[in-house]
């Protein structure tokens, strides 16, 4: 008959038997349910409150691998705590059968377990030991899960009185023994009440005190008793999991375990056992949460893994610094490349503004393009932005005569423009208003308000003052002090008296003259028209100034007029008596000229004839004239009397008639302004040109507008139009100290050669050659022989050595000594090549030079063509000078020009007039029989000169 | 040199960039490969990842 339990439970039999009791397999009477129940061996005599406590504490245990308890019954005298039936077999059952599990498999039972530890060990208020932790109390479920089982309420509860536990043999840690390895060496608790029994499980001990209070018991000799806690648990695990997964049941002294290994068996694995073993508690795990942390991450622990994590960042590591350093290469390389093209605009800015006269401008400009400390994101400088400075900077023209200073806008185009007497101020007329500049720089001195016609004038009494037509009347201004002088009574046209003591005004078409004293503003004289006056057209806003002629002579004492009505007087101021008439009523419309010492000049023209004559005002004569159909343009003041005709540009001597050429062009002169050595003058062709004393061209310079205003004094010129507001300022430049050699410019010549000791210059053409001493004398003069034979010359220097070579069409070679002029060697030699090919070996370049075709430069090792050089030009030598390679020209209108050339042959400068180069240096040749001599200037030099600018 | 200064710096180092993703793809495979590889090793060995 079945036994029930509490009227509840119905006991269907026994399922085994422990230190605690006896265990039944039981059911639910009403449920139906499976349950256990474990009769516990103590009996309620045994103290109730006791047992009382373990209910409490065991029915509140909820946890996925701990069986539940589900109630606490007493049947005569027995009390049995009833629980889950965990469906299943303990693990020792296997594990007596020989099985073996995998080790994945016992890891995961494992954390199984230590999770259900860390929930005993953590249940309030000091947590629960369970104290016999081996496969016997370990329940494996059908779905390969494990239940705890059977776990010791009391040793946890650290509960003073008497507990009866077991422990089983190489399960059991130390401390169950008695045995402290705390300390490094074993220790021995003192349990002196505590007595072993033998138990029918060999591998078991039963551990019981009588009457004692406590495993802990301190004893007269000071040693202390060992508790149990946590770390127990710990170890008992471990040697589970040991004999799981080794099927060997772990020794029983912990120093004697032998350590895991074996295939199957992961290291990590091993290590976490054998720390849970360890003899001394303090060096196992200290909680069952730390020995779960180490299980579940044994995959983060495994070295594979870790090995695989760090090459994982380091080719991450790897692979971004590398796609940093294509980033940074390709944004430096962006950068570099903005800068380049930046560079490449600069330059041509430069090289714009310098051709339209803005020297400082061109100069800055390049600055922008270059740097010499070059950062990440400069590229290198580029040859176009040096050869910008270069031409800016001029240092390689040294030329004498004008160069571009500066340019100037005004607010509006120009109407008029007027140079002080030495140049260094500048009136420019606008609008009606009037600019004084400073000449050297510039700079913009005063701004005046003009009368508002086109025939208000301006004129200069010295470097500071001046008189102009102003909107309340003839005013003279200092522009050095920056005040009015005085003022009169209104005027348009002035002019001033050679001596710059007087001032002759006219305002418009008024019929007199008044004669100002300069110093003090005061009318000096009234002169009268006699009912005539000058011509002013219906609006003489659009008239123009240069129709009429207005001149004093050098002391002031002449005024020259011509009238609307085609005639030109002579008023004597001294003499109004002494009026002379120079032309009767004509049909001449247009008047220009002046005063020349006694003498007076002038220009007429109308309806197709054209008018020049000169009279002696003195003696009353007329000394010559010249008629013609075109126009002339005269220029008559202090230094002499100047003629224009079409082309030609002529001085006059007023007594003979004798005629200078200072100028000869191939179009028709527009204006012309002559002064001192030099002559500026601008034809229809939209130039202007400069001649300088030798009617020699030294200038030519192609415009957008035609020149209407040319000025010259003292060191500056300047060159304006109608149609634009800007003005071109060009300052006289001469070069002395470049100085080399100088000769009769008037002997024609191809080329200039100077010998390889420096002592003589040989000037060269075709037909015959000049030699020269370095100080100027005439050694030698030279006609070659068969000159229409001649295939070509080559000025060679050997060693010290210099001569030149004549080469014949049939092969005849003769050399002249650079010495003395002699004909040195006369030999026949091989038939030359009439293709005229020529080729130039340098360090690294070979350079070809075919007729008609543009030269090119090749690497010399590898063939490969580098670049073509100049076209339209024919190349006549390469030299290389350091780094550098300068090649030289003669271009299809025969001018001789070199270009300085990087080592990839690109421009770095132009070298016009260059002919020679002598140890580094460049030698010009310039058409006003110079020799002049220059070193190649490094970018740093180019730079600092620049800078300075 | 007919290329412009910086020109060639842009190019190689996008070049490098491109290289670079490339072998980001080509490691990014290797590794999915070999990491399949080594979890089912660690799966053999420990069972399935806790964490």
């Amino acid at each position: 008959m079945a036994q029930i339990i509490a009227s509840t439970y119905e006991i269907v039999q026994e399922i085994g038997s422990g230190g605690g009791g006896i265990v039944y397999l039981g059911r639910h009477l009403r449920l139906g349910k499976w349950v256990v129940l474990k009769a516990d061996r103590r009996t309620l005599a045994a103290r109730p409150e006791v047992l009382r406590r373990e209910v409490d504490a065991m029915k509140n245990l909820s946890h996925t691998y701990i069986p539940q308890v589900y109630d606490f019954v007493e049947e005569d005298g027995v009390v049995y705590t009833v629980m889950d039936y965990v469906e299943g077999e303990s693990l020792d059952k296997p594990l007596r059968r020989g099985e073996r599990f995998a080790q994945a498999q016992v890891v995961e039972w494992a954390c199984q377990l230590l999770e259900a530890l860390c929930y005993l060990h953590s249940r309030p208020p000091h947590g629960i030991l369970h104290g016999d932790i081996k496969p016997a109390n370990v329940m494996l479920t059908p779905e390969n899960d494990i239940r705890l089982i059977d776990f010791n309420i009391a040793l946890a509860l650290g509960e003073e009185g008497a507990v009866r536990v077991g422990f089983s043999r190489g399960y059991a840690s130390p401390e169950h023994y008695g045995v402290d390895y705390a300390a490094g060496n074993a220790t021995q608790g003192v349990n002196e009440n505590v007595e072993t029994q033998c138990t029918d499980d060999p591998g078991k001990t039963v551990l019981s005190s009588r009457s004692s209070p406590s495993p802990l018991n301190t004893g007269s000799s000071g040693q202390r008793g060992v508790l149990l806690d946590v770390r127990s648990d710990i170890y008992s695990l471990g040697a589970t999991l040991y004999h799981l997964l080794t099927g060997t049941r772990p020794a029983q002294d912990a120093r004697e375990v032998v350590p895991i290994s074996g295939s199957g068996i992961s290291p990590g694995v091993a290590a976490i056992i054998q720390k849970a073993m360890a003899p001394n508690p303090g060096q196992r795990y200290q909680s069952a949460a730390d020995m779960l942390y180490d299980f579940e991450h044994l995959w983060e622990q495994d070295p594979r893994v870790k090995r695989r994590r760090r090459r994982k960042a380091a080719a991450a590591a790897a692979l971004a610094l590398v796609f940093l350093a294509g980033g940074f290469t390709a944004f430096t390389g962006l950068k570099r490349q903005e800068r380049l093209q930046n560079a490449y605009v600069l330059a041509e800015y430069a090289q714009n503004a310098l051709a339209e006269g803005d020297r400082p401008e061109a100069v800055s400009t390049a600055m922008e393009a270059l740097t010499l400390e070059q950062g990440w994101f400069d590229p290198p400088n580029t040859p176009q932005a040096q050869a910008a400075l270069t031409d800016g900077l001029g240092v390689y023209d040294l030329s004498d005569g004008f160069k571009v200073h500066r340019l100037v806008s005004l607010p509006s185009e120009l109407l008029k423009v007027v140079l002080s007497p030495q140049g260094t101020r500048t009136a420019a007329v606008y609008a009606y208003r009037v600019a004084i500049l400073d000449t050297e720089t510039g700079e913009q001195l005063a701004d005046l308000a003009l009368e508002p016609s086109a025939l208000a004038d301006v004129v200069f009494l010295d470097e500071d003052r001046l008189v102009y037509a102003g909107e309340n009347g003839i005013c003279a201004y200092d522009a050095a002090a920056g005040r009015e002088l005085w003022s009169g009574s209104p005027a348009t046209n002035l002019v001033a008296s050679g001596d710059g003591t007087r001032v002759a005004a006219v305002y418009k078409d008024a019929g007199e003259a008044a004669v100002y004293d300069v110093n003090t503003g005061s009318v000096v004289q009234t002169v009268s028209f006699q009912g005539k006056n000058q011509p002013v057209t219906v609006n003489d806003r659009l008239a123009d100034p240069e129709d009429s002629l207005l001149a004093l002579n050098q002391d002031g004492t002449m005024l020259a007029v011509s009238f609307s009505d085609g005639t030109l007087s002579v008023f004597d101021l001294d003499n109004p008596d002494g009026t002379l008439e120079i032309l009767d009523p004509s049909a001449y419309t247009r008047f220009g000229g002046g005063f020349f010492g006694d003498y007076f000049a002038f220009s007429a023209y109308g309806e197709g004839d054209s008018l020049f004559a000169i009279i002696n005002i003195a003696e009353m004569y007329q000394t010559g004239a010249f008629a013609a159909q075109d126009p002339f343009l005269a220029q008559v003041d202090e230094t002499g009397i100047y003629l224009g005709l079409l082309d030609t540009l002529v001085q006059v001597d007023p007594e003979t008639g004798e005629q200078t050429e200072l100028a000869f062009v191939n179009e028709n002169i527009s204006h012309f302004c002559h002064s001192g050595n030099y002559t500026l003058l601008s034809t229809e062709g939209r130039a202007y040109s400069f001649f300088d004393r030798g009617a020699v061209q030294v200038e030519e310079t192609q415009t957008d507008y035609s020149c209407d205003f040319l000025q010259i004094a003292g060191n500056y010129a300047v060159v304006g139009s109608r149609d634009t507001p800007e003005l071109r300022i060009l300052k006289l430049e001469s070069h002395p100290e470049a100085e080399l050699f100088s000769y009769d410019p008037s002997y024609a010549h191809n080329e200039a050669r100077v010998s390889a000791d420096g002592s003589t210059v040989m000037l060269f053409r075709y037909d015959g050659f000049r030699l020269f001493s370095m100080d100027g004398e005439l050694l030698a003069e030279v006609e070659i022989p068969q000159a229409d034979q001649v295939y070509d010359q080559q000025y060679r220097r050997e060693g010290s050595e210099s001569y030149l070579e004549v080469i014949y069409n049939d092969g005849l070679v003769r050399t002249y000594s650079a010495e003395d002029g002699s004909l040195r060697s006369e030999t026949q030699g091989a038939l030359p090549d009439l293709s005229l090919y020529e080729e130039f070996i340098t360090d690294s370049l070979r350079i070809t030079a075919p007729l008609h075709e543009t030269p090119a430069a090749y690497d010399r090792e590898t063939g490969e063509l580098i670049r073509e050089l100049e076209k339209d030009a024919y190349l006549t030598y390469v030299t290389q000078v350091g780094d550098y390679v300068i090649t030289e020209y003669i271009s299809a209108q025969g001018e001789r020009y070199g270009l300085l050339l990087n080592e990839d042959c690109e421009t770095l400068a132009r070298l016009p007039d260059l002919c020679d180069i002598v140890d580094g240096k460049l030698v010009f040749d310039y058409p006003s029989g110079n020799l002049r001599l220059s070193r190649i200037y490094s970018l740093q030099e180019l730079m600092a000169l620049g800078e300075s600018v | 040199m007919e290329w412009m200064d910086g020109e060639w710096m842009l190019y190689l180092g996008l070049g490098i960039m491109a290289a670079a993703a490339a072998g980001a793809v080509i490691v990014f495979v290797v590794f999915r490969v070999t990491g399949r590889r080594l979890e089912r090793r660690l799966t053999e060995e420990f069972g399935k990842k806790r964490h």
